[in-house]
């Protein structure tokens, strides 16, 4: 039986999953046409032969180029210490913050504060350096208002959707701005706190379950849901 | 093990050890995934009467920094009983040369089955309280330790199990108590990665020949295949509160 | 000693020690079965009551005996204590640092008592003076002094054999109820003479007696402690890899090949004390 799974089926590190003419995706050990489970998952049998592991639980490990949002937690000589929710402290260097360089007599805490919250890019990450920020491009630097949400960073690319539709389908059905850090931080920026509340609340629950096979028509739903739960 | 020997009949006349069991018989095993909010990962194991709680931090930033590994993740792994967790007198909270040595050896009993390249510059710390002490707590711990990590979601080979197999009136016996530990004539931890049957963990005391120590490896194997079970039923149930799909449902 | 340096075996050294190992070639030129030359001398401290020094390869081990009368531990009364010791001091190896006994000084001390204990070696129930309240307390610390690997083995023969050699003052109680102690000494009740024996997995190969380079690179280790009639009375498995059940055995019967010529060195000790004894004076 080449299948040594069900959809919907927990597995856990070590187990068996598929062997032979299957493709399995997500975490996994091959050893000679056997797939092997990695980390604790859930295993979803897609058509033609696919199975995909989901983890239940992923720590968030930098990639060149994400966005993310991080909390300053030190100021060095040059530089911030940026907590990005990930085993890695994140640096930013003053270099990075702004075009030309900077008068030499700004202090850096008039520039980011221990405690400010930022987005900010990765530059760079390998595992012998710390990861790199910047803020130089727009859209990017301290978040002065709006609502956190931490959600799990495995998931939390649900609330992008494919090329934004997700994104773009929140913002405008809540009249919110939405900041989605990759770390499994976002940001919702509302008129009035109650869009705030209620954009949380939706963001919150999208990311809940394992697995949603259409973030939009989830999002959907639960835009429609908490709509008629805060009116009522 | 020595002290007092054979002053205490371990076996009744019928061949069933004091508790009831019979010489290959594990003590009800029960495993509960997920106890603890704040560790990435935790796991609460009963063996008998031994209670035992794992917590698992990680992957984490490595404290002090200079201890990291520049190719690996750093395993830690503290192993501690409270000090009510002992039939006999209060045990001193500070870490005995006993808790020094055990921690140790259960560190190395995981090491095999991380997948500790993946996650260079971090750490995962193990932290282990015995609860309630009632013999094999070492190996109790192992098991309960491999079902936290993978709650934790970190990455591995295989999960680990544990049982120890003793010597009771010349005959071998699996999962010892306590009373059974202090009085047998042998005590051999082992422990193993059950799918790929593979020994992390082994020490011994007592006297044992070559032909029983086989036998002992033998035993161990198969009752750490139980307890595997045991370990996959309490990772599955921690998640099938929240099913993402219909079981068996074709997307 | 604490904090032992992580050290990095640079790639292209490590992977010529386990290519060679693959051929059945180790890095001092042994064959994979094969134990290094083992020297034994007794009697090397002398306000110990029993020492000796042994030289495996180039690693050195130092070990006293030191007997004291004193009481016996409470869940005991009827038995004399052993306790055992170990440090891994800056002075044997650069990689050691001062301090406190960390994870590998008390593993090293617990493996040695474990198999003492179980052969056994010392019979502490003849080690008690006055029952459950005065008996011998036996203290045995080791030192190595030079590190090129395996200290348990080393260590092992080492304690054994200031324990044979050992002597301590017999007793004799004064008409007032007081224990003296005389000139005149005696051994100490030895019934067993256990012998570690430790055999080190470097990828697929086994191979005994690892020297510190091959320690350095192995994925793990296996410890048996052997009693004279060949029973097992320790096993200590470490290091982060892993056995399958065939390895196990494998080493077993690698460890039951050289145990009788170790055990004949510790003979050669018991043997020379006595003779020195016998000695008029």
């Amino acid at each position: 039986m080449p299948l040594y799974v069900s959809s919907g089926q927990v597995v856990v590190p070590g187990e068996p999953v598929a062997e032979g003419s299957y493709e399995v995706h997500g975490p996994c050990v091959v050893v000679g046409k056997k797939f092997y489970a990695k980390v604790l998952s859930v295993a979803i049998v897609e058509k033609s032969r696919q199975v995909r592991l989901i983890p239940l639980k992923r720590t968030y490990i930098p990639n060149e180029g994400d966005l993310v949002i991080g909390k300053v937690i030190d100021i060095g000589p040059t530089f911030w210490l940026v907590d990005i929710n990930s085993p890695f402290t994140a640096l930013l260097q003053v270099s990075e913050v702004f075009p030309r360089p900077a008068p030499a007599q700004r202090e850096l805490t008039e520039i980011f504060r221990v405690g400010d919250l930022i987005a900010a890019k990765v530059l760079s990450f390998d595992f012998a350096h710390d990861p790199l920020l910047t803020v130089k491009e727009s859209k990017l630097g301290r978040i002065t208002k709006g609502l956190l949400v931490e959600v799990a960073p495995a998931r939390v690319s649900r609330v992008i959707g494919r090329k934004g539709q997700v994104a773009n389908y929140l913002s405008e059905a809540l009249g919110v701005e939405l900041i989605v850090g990759r770390n499994g931080r976002v940001v919702v920026i509302g008129k009035k706190p109650d869009d705030e509340t209620l954009a949380a609340y939706v963001v919150t629950r999208l990311c809940e379950k394992l697995y949603v096979e259409d973030p939009f028509e989830e999002a959907k739903k639960l835009v429609e849901a908490a709509k008629r739960r805060w009116s009522s | 093990m020595t002290g007092e020997a054979a002053a205490v009949k371990l076996l009744t006349e019928d061949g069933k050890r004091l508790d009831g069991r019979a010489l290959n018989e594990l003590r009800r095993c029960r495993i509960e995934a997920g106890v603890l909010k704040n560790a990435d990962g935790s796991a609460y194991i009963e063996l008998g009467r031994n209670k035992i709680i794992v917590a698992v931090y990680g992957p984490k930033e490595v404290h002090p920094r200079h201890e990291a590994l520049p190719d690996r993740m750093l395993l830690r792994c503290r192993y501690s009983m409270l000090p009510f967790s002992v039939a006999e007198e209060r045990k001193s909270p500070a870490p005995t040369r006993r808790e020094v040595e055990i921690s140790k050896v259960i560190r190395e009993a995981l090491e095999p089955a991380i997948f500790l390249e993946e996650f260079p510059r971090t750490s995962v710390d193990v932290f282990i309280e015995v609860i309630e002490a009632d013999g094999s707590t070492r190996v109790a711990s192992i098991t309960a330790a491999a079902v936290a990590l993978a709650d934790a979601g970190i990455p591995m080979r295989d999960l680990v199990a544990g049982v120890s197999i003793g010597k009771i009136e010349g005959k071998l016996a699996i999962d010892l108590s306590g009373i059974e530990d202090q009085h047998g004539e042998g005590d051999m931890p082992i422990a193993m990665m059950p799918r790929l049957g593979e020994v992390t963990l082994m020490q011994a005391d007592g006297r044992f020949t070559r032909e029983e120590i086989v036998q002992a490896l033998q035993m161990a194997r198969e009752a750490i295949l139980k307890l595997y079970e045991e370990q996959k039923r309490a990772l599955k149930e921690r998640y099938s509160k929240v099913p993402p799909v219909e079981p068996g449902e074709e997307v | 000693m604490s904090e032992r340096i992580y050290t990095v075996v640079p790639a292209p050294r490590r992977e010529a020690i386990r290519s060679m190992i693959k051929r059945g070639e180790r890095v001092d030129g042994r064959k994979p079965e094969e134990y290094r030359e083992v020297k034994i001398e007794v009697g090397v401290a002398g306000n110990a009551d029993g020492s000796a020094r042994v030289t495996l390869g180039h690693t050195k081990v130092i070990a006293g005996v030191k007997a004291s009368l004193g009481q016996p531990f409470p869940d005991a009364p009827n038995a004399g204590v052993q306790v055992v010791h170990a440090e891994l001091i800056p002075l044997a190896s650069p990689i050691f640092e001062p301090g406190p006994p960390d994870e590998n000084d008390v593993e090293l001390a617990r493996i040695i008592d474990r198999g003492l204990r179980s052969a056994p070696a010392l019979k502490l129930e003849e080690l008690v003076v006055v029952p459950g309240k005065q008996v011998w307390r036996v203290f045995i610390d080791m030192y190595p002094i030079d590190h090129d690997g395996n200290f348990i083995d080393a260590s092992g023969l080492a304690a054994m054999g200031a324990l044979l050699s050992a002597r301590i003052p017999k007793l004799s109680t004064a008409p007032d109820g007081t224990i003296v102690k005389s000139e005149e000494k005696t051994p100490l009740p030895i019934a067993d003479v256990p012998v570690f024996v430790t055999i080190a997995k470097i990828g697929d190969a086994l191979v005994m007696d690892p020297c510190y380079e091959e320690e350095l690179v192995m994925d793990a280790r296996i410890t048996f402690a052997l009693t004279k009639e060949n029973h097992v009375c320790a096993v200590q498995k470490g290091g982060r890899g892993s056995f399958t059940l065939d390895e196990i055995q494998l080493a077993l019967d690698m460890a039951l090949s050289v145990a009788p010529r170790l055990r004949a060195i510790l003979d050669t000790v018991q043997q020379k004390v006595n003779a020195s004894a016998a000695k008029p004076t």
